[in-house]
C-alpha cells in the first residue's frame, strides 16, 4: 500500500538527511542519546507544518533543532548537575582525546553560544542566517560568537594560539 | 590522518562521532499526535481565557446579584417607610434584569436610561419601587404599561406593599388595568371583555382597597362617555373577577376611602361600604361633606371634611371632633394602630394623631423626584419610619461588556499573532 504524498515526502527527507541532522544535534548536545532525541523532537514538530515546508524543509527543521536545543537546556538545567571539574580521561588515543576535549569544551559553553558556534562553523551559516535560525539579532550572534570563541581558545589552547588567526579558515 | 587545526575542521571531525541514523520510531504518526495535542491545548487555553474574561465581566456587570437575597421573606416588623425617597440612578437595573423587588415601601417615577441599539441610549420616565426592607430602588418593568401615560393616579401601590396597580394604555386610550406582584414578579391583566377601549370620565384613576385585595376603578361598562353611566367597579386582584360596587346613575364621582376590609367610598355626607365577597353594603351619614373617609383596624372612623364654606380649609375629624394638625389635611393616609391615625397633605407633611386625645405629632416625607408624588404602602405606618437610602450610582452595563469584549478580542488577536509568528517564513537554506 502506497503512503500519502506528504508522509512519503517526509520519510524520504528523514532517510536522506537524518545523518546530517544528527551530526549537528550531536555537537549541540554532546550526547548520542540526546542528539537522537533532539532530532526526533525536531522532526515531530515539523510534521504539522510539512505541507507548507515540503519543498524546502531543511532550514525549518534546523531552526527547530537549534532553538529546541537552547530551550531544552533551559527546561532541564534545574535538575542537571554542573561539573565544575571534568572527570579524568581514560582514553589514550590522541585523536580521540582531541575530540573529547572539544566535546567537553563545547558543553561548557552556554547553550546559545554553543548553537551559534555550531551553526556558524559547522553549518557554515552567515551571521544573518544564524540570527534568523535562532531568532536573535545579528548583533547577538556577533557577541555570542566572540564570547564562545574566547572560551574555546581558553579551554583548548592547542586549537589556535594566535587570536588573530581566523579559526574558521586557519588563515590570518 | 591529518590533525585538524581550524575550528571548523575540528567540529566536522567531532561530528563524525554522531550517531549515523535514527531508530525506527514512527515520527510521522508522532507528529500528527503532537499536532492534535497542540491544537487542543491552544483551543483550551483560548477558551479558558475567554471564559475567565467574560466571567470577570459578568461579575463586574452584575455585582452582588447572588449576594443580595430577595427581601420578600422579611417579617412585617422589618418593613419600614422611608422619610426620604431618592430617585434611582438612570442606569439602575429594572425588574426584567434583577427580578421582583419584594415588598415595597413606595412607588414613584423618575428618569430612566436604557440601551438603544448597540451604542445608543434613550431616556424615559419610568416607575420605580423602594424596598420596604432595605430601601433599595429598582425600576419596575410593568407589562403593557405606557410609561409616557403613567403618573399620579395611574400607578398605585397596595397598602401592604406587595402589588402595584397601573392603567394600561394603547396610545392615549385606556384598554384595561394590571396588577404586578412585587414578590412573585407575576402580572395579572384586568380587562373588561365587553370593552376593548375603556370609556368613562375617570377611567384612569385607580386605588387599592384598604385590605390590598381589590383594585377600585370607575368607568362605564356600557362604553359611554356620560358621567352618569360610570360605575364603581372593584377587581379582585387574586382572581381577576370584577364586581360592581355602585351602579351607574350618579353624576359625581365617588371619593374613595379605606377600611380594614371591603371597599369604602363617600358621596356628600354619606360614607358607603361594600363587601365584594358577600355582596353586602352599608352606609352611614355624617354631619359634614366628606372628602376622604377611613375606618381604623377596630372600626374607628376618621375623615377629612370640607370646610363649612367653600373657601374654608379642609379639616380632620377624628374621635368625633375636629383636630388641628398644623396644616390643611388632604387625605387620611392610614393608621399606625387603632388609636392613631395618619393624615397628610400633598406636599409631604404628615401628622400622626391620637384619636383619643387629639394630640398630633408632625412629620415630613420627602423625595427628590419631581415626576410623580410617591405612593406609600400605608400598612407600614404601623412600624417606625427610617431615614431612607441613597441609591448607589449605576453605569451603562455595556461599559463592562465592552471592556470584556475588548479584552477577549485582545486575547484572540494576541493568540492569532502568536500563531502567525510561529508560522512565519521559512528561514533561507
Amino acid at each position: 500500500m502506497s503512503l500519502p504524498p506528504d508522509r512519503a515526502g517526509f520519510e524520504e527527507f528523514v532517510r536522506a538527511r537524518q545523518h546530517a541532522l544528527l551530526r549537528t544535534a550531536y555537537l549541540l548536545t554532546g550526547s548520542h542519546a540526546d542528539a537522537e532525541d533532539l532530532v526526533q523532537a525536531a522532526l515531530v514538530k515539523a510534521v504539522p507544518h510539512w505541507r507548507r515546508i515540503a519543498d524546502h524543509p531543511e532550514p525549518y527543521v534546523r531552526t527547530i533543532l537549534a532553538r529546541e536545543s537552547v530551550s531544552r537546556w533551559r527546561r532541564r538545567r534545574w535538575r542537571e548537575v554542573a561539573a565544575a571539574v571534568l572527570p579524568d580521561r581514560g582514553v589514550p588515543d590522541a585523536d580521540v582525546a582531541e575530540r573529547e576535549d572539544l566535546r567537553r569544551a563545547l558543553l561548557s559553553l552556554a547553550p546559545r553560544q554553543r548553537a551559534v558556534i555550531v551553526l556558524r562553523y559547522l553549518e557554515d551559516l552567515t551571521e544573518r542566517e544564524t540570527a534568523e535560525t535562532l531568532g536573535i539579532a545579528v548583533g547577538t550572534v556577533k557577541s555570542q560568537a566572540r564570547d564562545g570563541l574566547a572560551a574555546l581558545r581558553r579551554l583548548l589552547p592547542d586549537l589556535d594560539a594566535d587570536p588573530s588567526v581566523d579559526l574558521l579558515t586557519g588563515r590570518p | 590522518m591529518t590533525t585538524p587545526t581550524t575550528l571548523a575542521d575540528r567540529l566536522r571531525d567531532l561530528a563524525e562521532d554522531a550517531p549515523s541514523h535514527l531508530d525506527g520510531a514512527p515520527l510521522w504518526d508522532a507528529g500528527r499526535r503532537h499536532d492534535r495535542q497542540r491544537r487542543v491545548r491552544a483551543l483550551a487555553a483560548v477558551a479558558a481565557v475567554v471564559v475567565a474574561v467574560l466571567g470577570v465581566g459578568a461579575t463586574v456587570a452584575w455585582p452582588g446579584r447572588d449576594a443580595s437575597p430577595e427581601p420578600a421573606a422579611a417579617a412585617f416588623s422589618d418593613l419600614h417607610l422611608p422619610r426620604m425617597i431618592h430617585a434611582p440612578d438612570g442606569w439602575t437595573e429594572g425588574t426584567d434584569e434583577a427580578g421582583p423587588p419584594g415588598v415595597l415601601a413606595a412607588v414613584s417615577m423618575s428618569t430612566r436610561i436604557e440601551r438603544d441599539g448597540l451604542l445608543g441610549s434613550r431616556r424615559s420616565s419610568s416607575v420605580f419601587g423602594v424596598s420596604a426592607v432595605d430601601g433599595s430602588t429598582r425600576f419596575l418593568d410593568l407589562r403593557g404599561a405606557s410609561a409616557d401615560m403613567l403618573g399620579n393616579g395611574t400607578v398605585v401601590l397596595s397598602p401592604d406593599g406587595t402589588k402595584v396597580g397601573y392603567v394600561r394604555y394603547r396610545g392615549e386610550e385606556v384598554v384595561g388595568w394590571a396588577v404586578y406582584d412585587t414578590v412573585t414578579g407575576s402580572t395579572r391583566f384586568l380587562d373588561d371583555p365587553e370593552q376593548a377601549v375603556i370609556r368613562g370620565t375617570d377611567a384612569f384613576e385607580i386605588i387599592f382597597s384598604g385590605d390590598s385585595r381589590y383594585l377600585l376603578t370607575n368607568y362605564s361598562p356600557s362604553g359611554s362617555d356620560r358621567a352618569k353611566d360610570d360605575e364603581l367597579v372593584v377587581w379582585d386582584v387574586e382572581t381577576g373577577e370584577a364586581t360592581s360596587a355602585e351602579s351607574q346613575g350618579h353624576y359625581w364621582l365617588p371619593s374613595p376611602g379605606s377600611g380594614p376590609s371591603g371597599v369604602v367610598w363617600s358621596r356628600g355626607q354619606r360614607v358607603l361600604r361594600f363587601d365584594p365577597e358577600s355582596g353586602e353594603s352599608s352606609s352611614e351619614r355624617l354631619p359634614h361633606d366628606v372628602v376622604h373617609a377611613s375606618y381604623g383596624p377596630s372600626g374607628e372612623l376618621a375623615y377629612v371634611a370640607w370646610g363649612e364654606r367653600s373657601r374654608d380649609p379642609w379639616r380632620l375629624v377624628a374621635g368625633g371632633r375636629d383636630v388641628d394638625v398644623g396644616f390643611e389635611p388632604r387625605t387620611v393616609i392610614g393608621w399606625r394602630d387603632a388609636g392613631h391615625v395618619v393624615v397628610g397633605n400633598l406636599r409631604g407633611r404628615v401628622a400622626v394623631v391620637d384619636v383619643e386625645t387629639g394630640e398630633a405629632r408632625a412629620d415630613r416625607l420627602r423625595t427628590d423626584t419631581q415626576t410623580m408624588t410617591p405612593v406609600y404602602a400605608t400598612d407600614l405606618w404601623a412600624n417606625d419610619l427610617v431615614p431612607g437610602t441613597r441609591p448607589p450610582p449605576a453605569d451603562d452595563p455595556r461599559r463592562t461588556t465592552v471592556v470584556a469584549g475588548v479584552a477577549s478580542a485582545t486575547v484572540l488577536v494576541l493568540a492569532g499573532a502568536s500563531i502567525l509568528w510561529r508560522r512565519r517564513r521559512v528561514p533561507p537554506a
